[in-house]
């Protein structure tokens, strides 16, 4: 699905990303946590091109994508949903779903509705200005109109922060969901231990820009490694 | 409002419009003319700042650029069609090739204000420095600060040049068609687009949308609307100076914009009407610097009423019209 060989990638000189290898499979979930600035969202934002690929190459499913625009990898099946969730917030929920559907914009009732199954919440909100949502609804949005575009991969950049309990879990059942019945690949930046482990089959500690180890949710003492990457003791 | 609302309105302001040369003096009509003009280049910063958000500080650069271009092609071709089509092409190529460069060099708002505002006092010094006799295309004399006289009016097919009351009519027509026409399109796709773009840029990128390119259209064809106001400009006087290109016309269309409200098309259009009025009447009476009072103007918009008239209006509308929520919630009550 999606393969990143030696990439190494930064901020102006500075650089952030060193050699760091990756792979996730069709229908894979794979976590990423470290300490702040360690590159995490630097990750996700090159995965998206946003952030050029000083040397390295990242393909997905065979094709090269390590020059390809942002939006054409976008189109190329990569949903990103950054931190801060990104609405447009002057525009209706059913809107902000409607411009979602890059893909199709003519099938785009047919599309809402099938991610509207997903998000159930959502509905009676189809009218509300996106900006008067609670951070939770407008976090679900974000995810929802990402997945209006039919990606096949979503990265997802700390969906949790500063989000109710209830939405969270919420926000692992769709995900869930979209692993069992679409084997959609996600890839997910979370700070959040617990919810990394309901939904990962393996995390990627990052430290210094590089992948330094592969946890394993299900093995013993896992959590406790993990605590050491984000620096929580104990 | 609604689309039929919004028809209905739009109808019955060109049907008023057609019958006004029979109401009222020449001179009025011939005023009134300018007016409809002039709100057609807010239209036009209305749609790439209001709607695109493209901060265009130098709008008045494709205005001029209009005027010119039908003032040389009607001097050399006549004042046909082909003047015309000149008249919007060329502002329509000058925008393609300067938005070219800003928004695929991914220059930022700020910078994209400030090399327009520069572009624009660019082409007033330039126009400006063309008053020898040496500066000439074909028939038409550029005449430096002295500007291009004697400019002929739009003609019709059978050679017969536009009287006054055809000409504001076309004018208005033009105005409601044009705002019949970004109306629609930014109820589109490629409209939404343009809407998601100024709510935010960043994420129509990583949607999957062309920012650069969805952003050069709408400046481009901001440019063509500005370019066709300054034609009809140069047919209202028959005369075209540098000052079209001037810091102050480019500051009016923005107070223009300001004023009326800048995430409507309607407001500017309104703001421009009643500060042009307002600048006659004053310029008229000749008892205060009108620049002082637009200034003052501004100043009150931006403290006072920051999102402009429109957008007031249409409060003070709701709040005196029930809304059907309202009414039904009362039903059930009783």
């Amino acid at each position: 699905m999606l393969d990143i060989t030696a990439l190494n990638s930064g901020y102006g000189r500075v650089p952030v990303l060193r050699d760091l290898q990756m792979q996730i499979g069709a229908g894979e979930c794979v976590g990423v946590l470290g300490r702040n600035g360690m590159g995490k969202t630097t990750l996700l934002r090159a995965i998206m091109g946003e952030l050029p690929a000083w040397s390295g190459r990242v393909t997905k499913s065979g094709q090269d994508l390590t020059t390809t625009p942002t939006q054409l990898r976008a189109r190329a099946g990569i949903g990103y949903v950054p931190q801060g969730k990104q609405l447009f917030k002057a525009l209706s929920v059913h809107e902000n779903l409607r411009m979602g559907c890059v893909k199709d914009f003519r099938g785009s009732a047919r599309q809402i509705s099938a991610v509207l199954e997903l998000f159930p919440r959502l509905v009676r909100l189809l009218e509300r200005q996106a900006g008067m949502l609670s951070g939770g609804e407008q976090q679900l949005l974000a995810l929802a109109r990402c997945l209006c575009g039919q990606p096949d991969l979503i990265l997802l950049d700390e969906p949790t922060e500063g989000i109710q309990p209830s939405i969270c879990d919420e926000i692992i059942d769709v995900l869930i969901k979209l692993r069992r019945e679409q084997g959609m690949s996600i890839i997910l930046v979370e700070q959040d231990i617990d919810f990394l482990w309901q939904i990962c089959d393996r995390v990627l500690a990052i430290d210094k820009g590089s992948v330094v180890q592969v946890i394993d949710p299900k093995a013993a003492g896992s959590t406790e490694a993990a605590k050491t990457f984000i620096g929580i003791e104990g | 409002m609604s689309r039929i609302l919004q028809t209905l309105a739009l109808l019955v302001v060109l049907a008023g419009g057609m019958a006004l040369p029979n109401l009222v003096e020449l001179y009025t009509v011939y005023e009134v003319t300018v007016y409809v003009v002039m709100a057609l280049l807010a239209l036009s910063l209305a749609f790439i700042w209001g709607k695109g958000g493209i901060m265009c500080l130098g709008q008045a650069s494709f205005f001029g650029l209009g005027a010119y271009a039908y003032a040389i092609a009607a001097l050399n071709f006549g004042p046909g069609l082909l003047a015309v089509a000149i008249a919007i092409s060329v502002p329509t190529l000058f925008a393609a090739i300067l938005g070219y460069f800003m928004f695929y060099g991914r220059i930022s708002d700020i910078y994209v204000g400030v090399i327009t505002l520069a572009v624009s006092l660019i082409l007033m010094n330039l126009v400006n420095s063309t008053s020898g006799p040496q500066y000439r295309i074909g028939a038409a004399q550029l005449g430096g600060f002295n500007g291009i006289t004697g400019i002929p009016t739009l003609a019709w097919p059978n050679g017969t040049p536009l009287d006054p009351a055809a000409l504001f009519r076309l004018s208005l027509t033009l105005l409601v068609g044009c705002f019949a026409a970004i109306s629609l399109y930014l109820r589109s796709r490629a409209g939404k687009v343009v809407i998601a773009i100024r709510e935010n840029e960043y994420r129509a990128e990583l949607l999957g949308y062309n920012v650069a390119l969805s952003k050069l259209v709408t400046f481009s064809a901001g440019g063509a609307l500005a370019g066709l106001a300054g034609c009809l400009f140069a047919n209202w006087g028959a005369f075209v100076s540098p000052t079209v290109f001037a810091l102050v016309q480019s500051a009016q269309i923005i107070i223009w914009v300001i004023v009326g409200g800048r995430g409507t098309l309607i407001g500017p259009i309104l703001g421009c009407i009643a500060l042009q009025w307002a600048t006659t009447q004053l310029g008229t009476q000749q008892t205060i610097q009108v620049n002082l009072v637009l200034g003052l103007v501004l100043t009150f918009f931006v403290l006072v009423v920051p999102a402009g008239i429109a957008p007031l209006l249409a409060k003070c509308a709701r709040a005196v019209t029930p809304s059907r929520s309202r009414i039904t919630a009362k039903e059930k009550q009783a």
